[in-house]
């Protein structure tokens, strides 16, 4: 009744949602199950993570979520079932050693070894954040703590739910006694101290609630009130199901501590889990979603801002800053511009009061549009169709007034191009094919007129170049190495005639630098330099002078980081960084409209765009608040 | 509106994560092992979880005790057991454990000023109105010790 009753055959990720690096990494542990039985365990997992995957609020985070079920054997199948407890007596040899009556008495407590539970998903999924041991037994039972123990009986699965619920989120018991309704003689008044959970409290000032930003204005503080504190409240739900307020009666007492719901599951299984229980199982996965990508910010002058992205409806939006505030608001209000974009725009300004937009379309075709004499063209929802098969966000540079030159990725991830210039689209009949092989989108500079670089990572993760020098692309037929094993989008910017800076981030996570100094690339062709940091996505920069650039990159906390090179060295260190704070599910965008500014913006948790400002040498609204932009932003 | 206020104490960058595995016989708390992963780790909880509420808390602090990081637990150490019922009600309920024993894990930021990690109770003060008793169950040092080492 031990390791020795079994063995670990291996393990296999039944939902694949990236690297268990950056995704919230389930482990299901079966015990009971007999080699023979594996194909059961299989389907049983299938059936768990089905019920798992669709609850809420797991349905919508579900890429955040990877599964892996490790398939472990046991001599015998089932679990122990004591006598002593009114169980079958049962005695069988598992791996994790399985049984009920895990206390005197009580037979639907079943317990396993916690210990070698830990060390099978230790051993087997570094990363693992949760362990779900499925016992193959039709009894029902379970237990919570390390592991969230279950049997196959029905609805037993709601006792994970359950169990997560306190192992993965924190979250208290929401129950208003300890041992029973009519049982407990000590559970009167909760003790004055609030609880450090989110889901209970003892705070009944509407004001100060943890839970406050849930309660509508119409529904009373407290909203019930226990009448005879020596008993569990006998009262129904004086108001409309799934009502948010301050309900007396939880956390093992019958009085002086409240839950935000009549309701659920952290009350009583078979109940969903009420809205401040789902809003922090939403705060703890959010930062495991996969990265949303960056806002497009564009500066026509200074004190002028306009930003472009793809709503919830994946539709254009647009949002600008005029020098006196937020257009069409600061808050929530952004204006839509129309269209249905596979991935977010790009944009680009060729002078004051001039904007011009890209996007791809659901026929993988690149649309454009434009702000001209104080109106969109070809109308503020209209878009012009300019052809090509993109997969790929497009990306756009202007080397000078009335040019425009686009890059998109092709389906055959060769690299397209198309210009506009002299008052008319080229090449006449479509897109100008670069070739190479590209894995990420494509990211260019212009940094002087009838100038261009254009970077792609390769399919061996390097990074690679094609320029054009006013007369042709180079090099000739092919594309320049410039190494690097990157991972996500790399970042590139030029502070002066014949200037190249790029970033990327590192197969260890670190931020990488190269850089082109008018002869050559330092520190070599491919050679990068590490700035450190630990940065999760891609790489944004900014310049605001020659010989001054500041670089960001998200951190595994999903905060943004910060550094910069003013012309003798990097700040704060050379591998250091500054914290800004936010809580990022995207990379950042960063944007300079004049020397000593710097305008920065990511997509929040809540998908809303929140901006922060350097000027006047420091950082508005303060060094890690945001200000808060609204929208809702598409993956 | 700022984000500033649900996030993290300002505080140094992490560089991936260190889990510690810990075994407890009642208030007892020994490190079985610790390792550093590769992974995000869960974001730290909101500032006004100070030290004026009850719960088990593992808080990263400096070589000055300064906290970097901190993150509620929900009773790592039990001292009682959840018993569940498939009957109508599908009731919950919970009874005392006699000798309280189990293995619990916690996984960190491993941030360069982070000099150890606390596992820290919040408890009920003896009289009214003061204070909640802060009892340090375990204290691991995060430097000098090899990943995968023991102690």
């Amino acid at each position: 009744m031990t390791a020795a009753d079994g063995r670990v055959l291996g393990t296999t990720k039944v939902v694949d949602n990236g690297s268990a690096a950056s995704r919230w990494n389930v482990v299901v542990l079966g015990d009971g199950y007999r080699e023979a039985e594996m194909g059961k365990y299989a389907a049983d997992t299938r059936r768990v993570v089905d019920v798992l995957l669709a609850t809420s609020p797991y349905d919508e985070l579900q890429a955040a979520i990877n599964v892996h079920r490790v398939d472990v054997t046991s001599t015998d199948s089932g679990a122990d079932d004591p006598a002593s407890c009114g169980g079958s007596g049962a005695v069988r040899r598992t791996y994790f050693d399985a049984t009920f009556c895990g206390a005197p008495g009580v037979q639907r407590l079943l317990v396993v070894d916690d210990l070698t539970a830990l060390v099978v998903a230790d051993d087997q999924v570094p990363e693992w954040d949760v362990i779900l041991v499925m016992v193959n037994s039709q009894v029902y039972g379970g237990s919570g703590g390390t592991t969230a123990v279950f049997s196959l009986a029905a609805g037993a699965e709601e006792i994970a739910l359950h169990e997560l619920g306190h192992s993965a989120f924190g979250l208290a018991d929401e129950y208003e006694y300890y041992l029973g309704c009519g049982i407990d003689t000590d559970r009167n008044q909760h003790p004055p101290l609030e609880p450090g959970e989110p889901n209970v409290t003892v705070n009944t000032n509407r004001a100060t609630l943890k839970w406050r930003q849930l309660v509508e204005p119409a529904t009373p503080v407290p909203t019930t009130t226990n009448a005879d504190c020596t008993e569990c409240d006998p009262q129904p739900d004086p108001q409309p199901a799934g009502t948010v307020g301050l309900y007396e009666g939880a956390h093992y007492y019958h009085c002086r501590a409240y839950r935000p719901q009549f309701d659920c599951r952290m009350r009583a299984l078979g109940y969903p889990y009420c809205a401040v229980c789902q809003r922090r199982i939403r705060e703890v996965l959010t930062p495991f979603l996969p990265p949303v990508p960056p806002v497009a910010a564009v500066s026509w002058a200074p004190r002028r801002l306009d930003l472009f992205t793809r709503g919830s409806d994946r539709a254009e939006y647009h949002k600008w800053f005029s020098g006196s505030g937020w257009g069409p608001s600061v808050g929530g209000a952004w204006e839509r511009q129309g269209g249905i974009l596979l991935n977010p725009p790009a944009a680009v300004s060729w002078g004051p009061s001039r904007l011009d937009v890209f996007g791809v379309g659901t026929d993988q075709a690149l649309y454009h549009k434009w702000f001209a004499n104080g109106r969109w063209g070809p109308g503020l929802t209209a878009w012009e169709r300019q052809g090509g098969t993109a997969r790929s966000r497009p990306e756009v540079v202007s080397w000078e007034s009335g040019r425009l030159d686009v890059f998109i990725v092709g389906n055959d991830r060769a690299l397209y191009h198309r210009w506009f210039g002299a008052g008319q689209w080229g090449p006449a009949n479509g897109f100008e094919r670069l070739g190479g092989v590209a894995m990420s989108q494509p990211h260019a500079t212009a940094f002087q007129p009838r100038r261009l670089d254009v970077f792609v990572v390769g399919g061996d993760g390097a990074l690679y170049r094609k320029w054009f020098d006013g007369s042709g692309w180079q090099p000739s037929g092919g594309f320049e190495r410039l190494g690097g094993e990157l991972t996500g989008e790399p970042a590139v910017v030029s502070w002066g005639p014949d200037r190249l800076d790029a970033f990327a981030v590192g197969p260890g996570r670190e931020v990488l630098h190269k850089f082109w100094d008018g002869g050559a690339w330092q520190p070599s062709v491919t050679g990068w330099t590490s700035l450190g940091g630990v940065a999760i996505g891609s790489p944004a920069v900014a310049a605001w002078a020659a010989d001054r650039l500041d670089v960001f990159h998200v951190g595994t906390d999903r905060a943004v980081y910060h550094k910069w090179w003013n012309g003798t060295g990097w700040g704060p260190s050379a591998t250091g960084w500054e914290r800004l704070g936010g809580i990022a599910v995207g990379a950042p965008t960063a944007v300079a409209w004049e020397p000593n500014r710097l305008d920065l913006f990511h997509v929040g948790r809540d998908r809303a765009v929140y901006h922060k400002w350097f000027g006047s040498g420091a950082w508005g609204p303060s060094l890690t608040g945001w200000e808060r932009l609204g929208g809702s932003v598409e993956a | 509106m700022s984000e500033a206020g649900t996030g993290s104490p300002t505080g140094p960058e992490p560089r991936g994560a260190v889990r510690l595995i810990f075994q407890y016989e009642g208030d007892e708390v020994r490190l079985v092992s610790s390792r550093h992963i590769d992974k995000v780790v869960p974001p730290d909880d909101e500032a006004e979880t100070d030290e004026e509420r009850q719960g088990f808390y593992a808080e990263v602090r400096g070589a000055d005790d300064r906290v970097l990081r901190r993150r509620l637990l929900h009773a790592p150490v039990r001292r009682d057991a959840e018993v569940f019922t498939d009957e109508g009600d599908r009731a919950l309920s919970r009874i005392p454990v006699e000798r309280p024993s189990g293995v619990f894990s916690l996984v960190v930021p491993d941030l360069e000023e982070a000099d150890y990690v606390a596992l820290v109770e919040r408890r009920e003060p003896d009289r009214p109105g003061f204070a909640a008793l802060p009892s340090e169950l375990i204290r691991v040092p995060l430097r000098g010790t090899d990943p995968g080492d023991g102690s």
